[in-house]
């Protein structure tokens, strides 16, 4: 086997590797965190949208004399039970994050990664360029006469030499 | 020209036209991928046979080695099997790495070309058309 072609395919099973490791990997601190916050900021909006809005019923008497129930919020109730976990967390904001924060936080194991698709973009695009790479070698030694096997799983676009 | 008139096409213009879209160095390389794997097949194909072969060579001297055993009326007979199984052993050993070798290649360029020809199906486009023409053309 070529050196060259030696060196280029344990350099892209190297960032292979890499690959399927940063794929398999959770959000870092920051990126949980951020998460959090914005399920946390999605069930406030759900609160004020369908909980709280309805509120302005209370400003008048029940509809139905002796009755303490307003139909507007108990319909909301009734029908929608993600209102009720919206305003339970809405009145919790800061418990729910640090509780949530923590619980995921275990479950994320030590293989985390701030910025999965930047970090995986990158990788693909290193690859991919030793693959071309490792095509103009296979090209040049068939030229030369030498058989050189192409791997099974070499790109495609590489070898045909279109934009990754 | 209007869609009817393009439609009605004979076939072999439509094909040339859709082909004519490829770069040619593009349909050099398919060409000699497909080349490429078919001998490697074939290659491994005999490998396989001659393998396949042996070992049912192998498996009729063991029998009929164990019946001349058994019948104890041919230990000469016995004898012969018994050293043509060895060689045909020495030939299988060296014959099986070859053999997986080729096998080995054979499906890495199996799949090697399979996957060029999707992505230049996917890349030129033309639907189930550009199927028939590659297929009309071998490649496949």
């Amino acid at each position: 086997m070529n050196a060259r072609i030696e060196k280029l395919r344990a350099r892209i099973a190297r960032i292979k590797a890499e690959e399927q490791r940063v794929d398999a990997a959770t959000l870092d601190d920051t990126g949980i965190g951020r998460q959090v916050d914005q399920w946390v900021t999605k069930q406030v909006t759900i609160a004020e949208d369908k909980f709280f809005t309805q509120g302005f019923e209370l400003a008048h008497e029940p509809k139905y004399p002796g009755s303490s129930l307003w139909p507007g919020l108990r319909e909301v109730l009734k029908h929608d039970p993600e209102v009720a976990l919206a305003v339970t967390v809405y009145l919790n904001q800061e418990a729910v994050k640090e509780r949530l924060f923590q619980a995921v936080k275990a479950g994320a194991g030590d293989n985390q990664v701030a910025d999965k698709a930047s970090a995986l973009q990158a990788l693909r695009a290193e690859r991919y360029q030793l693959e071309c790479d490792e095509e103009a070698e296979i090209c040049k030694l068939e030229e030369q006469g030498v058989e050189v096997f192409r791997r099974g799983d070499m790109d495609p676009r590489a070898i045909l030499g279109l934009p990754a | 020209m209007t869609a009817v008139n393009h439609l009605a096409r004979p076939p072999e213009i439509r094909r040339d036209e859709l082909i004519g879209k490829i770069d040619p160095a593009i349909v050099a390389k398919v060409n000699r991928l497909l080349a490429q794997r078919d001998q490697l097949r074939g290659q491994s194909r005999i490998l396989s046979d001659q393998r396949y072969e042996i070992i049912m060579r192998i498996k009729t001297l063991q029998n009929q080695m164990e019946s001349s055993l058994r019948s104890r009326e041919d230990q000469v007979a016995a004898d012969g099997c018994k050293a043509e199984i060895a060689v045909l052993e020495v030939r299988l050993g060296a014959l099986e790495p070859r053999s997986d070798k080729a096998a080995e290649q054979a499906t890495a360029a199996g799949r090697v070309a399979e996957a060029v020809l999707k992505t230049l199906h996917q890349e030129v486009g033309g639907g189930s058309v550009m199927q028939e023409i590659f297929d009309s053309i071998g490649w496949r």
